[in-house]
């Protein structure tokens, strides 16, 4: 009879405890790794969902229009004031134009001019790239013309500036009308539809004089810039300009255009020097402060003086003689050194959990004086560009958002009931988070910066995607905003069927 | 007694395997999956890509690209501007004697919307006839035979490229070798050394060695360039070996499928073919006079136009759709029946949609403006010398401007406005 001895037995037992520890090990180690998976799997698709909040983000500006949540920026679109009220210039501010590039006109149905006018190729647009061709072409309007045919020595040795055309080589303006025949130049047609009078190769667009239609032509660029500035206020009025595009505030003359209004600000000087400072630059402390940009920490306009300037700063240098054509003395033009702009307000839904105001506030702590532009709609550059959406699971909802229906319902304050719910998440469930930012400049290469960010409260794991995507333009953005506006109902007075008001860009 | 045999064992080790090949099998599901959603966003991302392509073909195409010769297959498809013998062809001042081969490749124009004066663009530099006949005027382009500069809606040619209202469409594959390559030869920037001189000439040569408007290192780079080795010292003529079309690899005609045969067409590399594609649509006057059609018309960036009014007209709108997929940017079927390219897919409408049913597509609307960007910093510098520019101050200021500013010569654009896919893409519409 066969039987089982201890020893047998015991063999036996560990085998079996060897084989079912293995596959319980097993069996956990692949639930483990099942849970990997899935947990790696999941963020990765956070991470492309993010990616595609992100870039449209970028495409369509929703951190600074999007009126819903979890964006919330329907203050972008406050309307303005009045032209001296800087305060409540905003970039998405609503600007109707004027259908017209005809100064009169425009401003007799008080819109904004056709931004076309800053168009190289539009008669009014006399700056065509170029210092050369600018100043020597054939749209030199005032009393000490140069005939086509000499302009081609004053672009060379002759010509004062020191500019010569070497150094505009390439350029558009180079060959623009030098030595062109009368019958090819532009315009065919005066402003007011009368027929183009030359006298000595110079139209007088529709004007009884040469000094008239010049001055004329020449307002249109200065009041087209400061209406947008006033408006939009410091990036948006870069964006309506093009690259390396001159500042000309002034007319002919010599002096700001008479619809021009002086800031009301407190401590704002009254000469024109910081005037122009307050308005463009954004810095209206002290009598010398267009000396000191270098110290100005927000940001920093280098002005060039081309010629004599209207603003009584310098003494002409760069013309004289016969060669001081009128127009040249109120040229300005700036480069603007601009740093990190961010999206207005971001800051605040970096705020998690923190009692900060998700709103803007009528004081900032923190911020020195000339910050408190970032408020004001123009731009925002703040100290952190660390600024995030939270996307999982803190959306703000409608109902949270309405803390006046919570408070007559539920009682309490507005401040009781969170912009975000911080509370409800799950420990371990992932939190995805997206940033902007925009970087303009004023000659062009503006970039934007989108993050997307994963964070794995298990693990600790943060997976951050970055990326620099070409896309939408802040004029293209409001623009587009115009239309979804629109398209919902609104007018560019009116607000649209949910309740927003106008935003963007408005043609009659 | 018979033996049993336990299979114990084996059924745990099976069941362990299963469990790996289980597990196994989940991994590579989630792989799978995860690579299928990210293709979505590689689609994305190489659509984004065509729109850097559409833009810099429009900022090119602004200026250069254009010859009075027709193109190799379809004299409609030619383009240019009229060729001249007084035609220098680079509208250089003071140059009259470039007549011949760099007359005969084009020049340059300016803009969609000519700088010059608002004509309808891109049309070809001034004439120089030395006072003769037609001397400085603007040559007629051949791309539209019975041309009008200010043209209406109403008066425009045949929607051919670059005809306001036409379609550009452009598949992404890539050549094996393009024509008209850009060699590694040092092209510098182009100077000419004295204004009134010919070229060609003594005077042309020996200018070089005056200080004329240039400091006194013009000498020593003179030299260098009037090495035979640096070709093209003088003018950007960016093409170089076996430029004339002898030998199987040759710059102008770019790789043929036979090297032998002129007429077999570019060499495409395999792995490039059928990924992406641009198309551009230049839109006419009504396009952008505000009033809401096509949908997304509620810009008015041209002069509002009236009877014997001065108007600002502005062709430099486009609508660039980019893509990722091999439809080269047809929008339906009826399109491709239209352009007889059937053969593209097999001549197979299912096929089609499918491929339309699976790219990737973005809509973009842009403003091309002629303005190069770049500027004369060193202005804000020079103030503080005071006083006139003496030579010093002034060379200093030419090569800072030529320098130290990128300048994008083929223009810019004004504004960039992605557009929610158009109804026309997903009914059939008409721009």
């Amino acid at each position: 009879m066969r039987a089982f001895t201890l020893i047998e037995l015991l063999i036996a037992l560990a085998l079996g405890m060897s084989i079912l520890v293995m596959a319980v090990m097993t069996f956990r180690s692949t639930s483990a790794c099942m849970a990997d998976i899935s947990r790696m799997s999941r963020e990765t698709q956070m991470l492309r969902t993010g990616y595609w909040i992100a870039l449209r983000d970028a495409d369509f500006w929703d951190s600074h229009a999007n009126p819903n949540p979890p964006y919330g920026k329907a203050f972008n679109r406050v309307g303005r004031g009045t032209d001296s009220t800087i305060t409540t210039r905003r970039a998405m501010a609503p600007i109707s134009f004027s259908a017209s590039m005809d100064p009169s006109a425009s401003v007799s149905d008080s819109r904004v001019i056709n931004p076309n006018i800053f168009l190289p190729h539009h008669p009014g647009g006399w700056y065509r790239n170029g210092l050369a061709a600018s100043m020597g072409g054939h749209l030199r309007y005032g009393t000490s013309k140069v005939a086509p045919a000499d302009t081609q020595s004053q672009y060379g040795k002759n010509f004062k500036t020191g500019v010569t055309p070497m150094a505009v080589e390439g350029d558009f303006g180079l060959a623009s009308a030098t030595a062109m025949p009368v019958s090819d130049r532009f315009p065919v047609l005066a402003w007011d539809g009368t027929p183009v009078v030359a006298s000595g190769g110079y139209p007088l667009h529709g004007y009884s004089t040469q000094d008239e239609a010049s001055r004329r032509v020449n307002a249109l660029r200065p009041r087209a810039m400061l209406q947008l500035f006033q408006r939009l206020g410091q990036r948006g009025w870069i964006e309506y300009m093009p690259n390396s595009n001159m500042v000309n505030l002034a007319d002919q003359d010599g002096f700001l255009p008479s619809y021009t209004s002086k800031p009301t600000l407190s401590g704002a000087a009254t000469d024109s020097r910081s005037w122009f400072n307050s308005w463009i630059c954004g810095y209206w402390t002290g009598a010398n402060a267009w000396n000191n940009f270098d110290s100005q920490p927000q940001w920093r306009t280098r002005i060039h003086i081309l010629a004599s300037d209207p603003i009584g700063i310098y003494n002409p240098w760069f013309w004289n003689g016969t060669d001081a054509a009128p127009e040249t003395r109120t040229i300005l033009a700036s480069e603007q050194n601009c740093y990190d702009w961010s999206p207005i307000g971001m800051d605040r839904y970096d705020a998690v959990g923190s009692s900060a105001s998700m709103l803007v506030g009528s004081a900032e702590p923190g911020l020195i004086a000339w910050n408190r532009a970032d408020y004001r709609g123009d731009v925002s550059r703040w100290p952190s560009s660390t600024s995030w959406t939270v996307r999982l699971p803190y959306n703000l909802t409608d109902q949270e958002r309405d803390s006046a229906r919570l408070v007559s319902e539920l009682g309490g304050v507005a401040a009781d009931y969170k912009w975000l719910d911080t509370d409800s998440k799950p420990a371990d469930v992932p939190v995805l988070r997206t940033g902007i930012t925009r970087f303009s400049k004023f000659m062009g290469g503006n970039i934007t910066v989108v993050r997307v960010q994963v964070e794995d409260p298990t693990t600790g794991f943060r997976r951050e995607l970055t990326i620099v995507p070409f896309s939408t333009s802040l004029r293209g953005a409001r623009q587009h905003w115009a239309l979804t506006h629109l398209t919902q109902g609104g007018t560019s007075s009116g607000n649209d069927s949910y309740g927003n008001a106008p935003i963007g860009d408005f043609y009659p | 007694m018979t033996r049993h045999r336990s299979g114990a064992v084996l059924i745990v080790v099976v069941g362990l395997a299963a469990m790996l090949v289980s597990l196994a099998l989940a991994y590579l599901a989630r792989a799978r999956a995860d690579a299928n959603e990210t293709s979505a966003i590689l689609a994305d991302a190489q659509a984004r890509v065509m729109l850097h392509a559409a833009l810099m073909y429009l900022q090119e195409g602004s200026r250069i690209g254009w010859s009075s010769k027709a193109r190799e297959t379809s004299p409609t498809s030619g383009s240019g501007w009229r060729e001249t013998a007084s035609f220098d062809g680079l509208g250089q001042r003071g140059v009259t004697s470039l007549a011949g081969n760099v007359t005969a490749s084009g020049g340059e124009a300016y803009g969609w919307t000519d700088v010059r004066n608002g004509w309808l663009g891109p049309i070809g530099p001034r004439s120089i006839n030395n006072g003769g006949a037609g001397d400085g005027y603007i040559p007629t382009p051949t791309w539209w035979t019975t041309y009008r500069p200010l043209p209406e809606d109403s008066q425009l040619g045949a929607a051919v490229w670059p005809m306001p209202g036409s379609v550009l469409r452009v598949p992404m594959d890539v050549p094996e070798l393009p024509p008209y390559a850009v060699s590694m030869t040092t092209t510098p920037n182009p100077m000419s050394p004295n204004e009134l001189a010919n070229y060609g000439t003594a005077a042309w040569d020996t200018s070089w060695n005056t200080t004329y408007h240039i400091d006194t290192n013009t000498q020593i780079w003179a030299n260098v360039w009037n090495n035979p080795q640096n070709v093209g010292h003088l003018f950007p003529q960016p093409v170089a070996d076996r430029w004339d079309g002898s030998g199987s690899q040759d710059f102008q005609t770019g790789g043929l499928i036979d090297p032998s045969n002129p007429g077999s067409g570019l060499a495409y590399k395999e792995r490039t073919k059928q990924r992406a594609w641009f198309r551009i649509y230049r839109e006419t006057l009504g396009d952008h006079d505000g009033d809401g059609a096509p949908y997304y018309d509620r810009v008015r960036i041209s002069e509002k136009v009236s009877s014997n009014r001065f108007v600002s007209k502005n062709w430099s709108v486009f609508v660039v759709t980019a893509g990722a997929g091999a439809t080269m940017g047809f929008r339906n079927w009826a399109e491709v029946t239209a352009a007889n390219s059937q053969a593209l897919f097999g001549g197979n409408q299912a096929f089609f949609d499918e491929l339309r049913r699976t790219e990737a597509i973005q809509w973009w609307r842009v403003e091309w403006t002629a303005i190069t960007g770049g500027f004369t910093s060193d202005l804000y510098e020079a103030r503080w010398y005071g006083g006139d520019f003496n030579e010093t101050q002034r060379n200093d200021m030419v090569k800072s401007q030529r320098w130290a500013f990128p300048r994008t010569f083929g223009g810019n654009f004004k504004w960039v406005q992605r557009l929610d896919p158009p109804a026309s893409w997903i009914r059939s519409g008409t721009w």
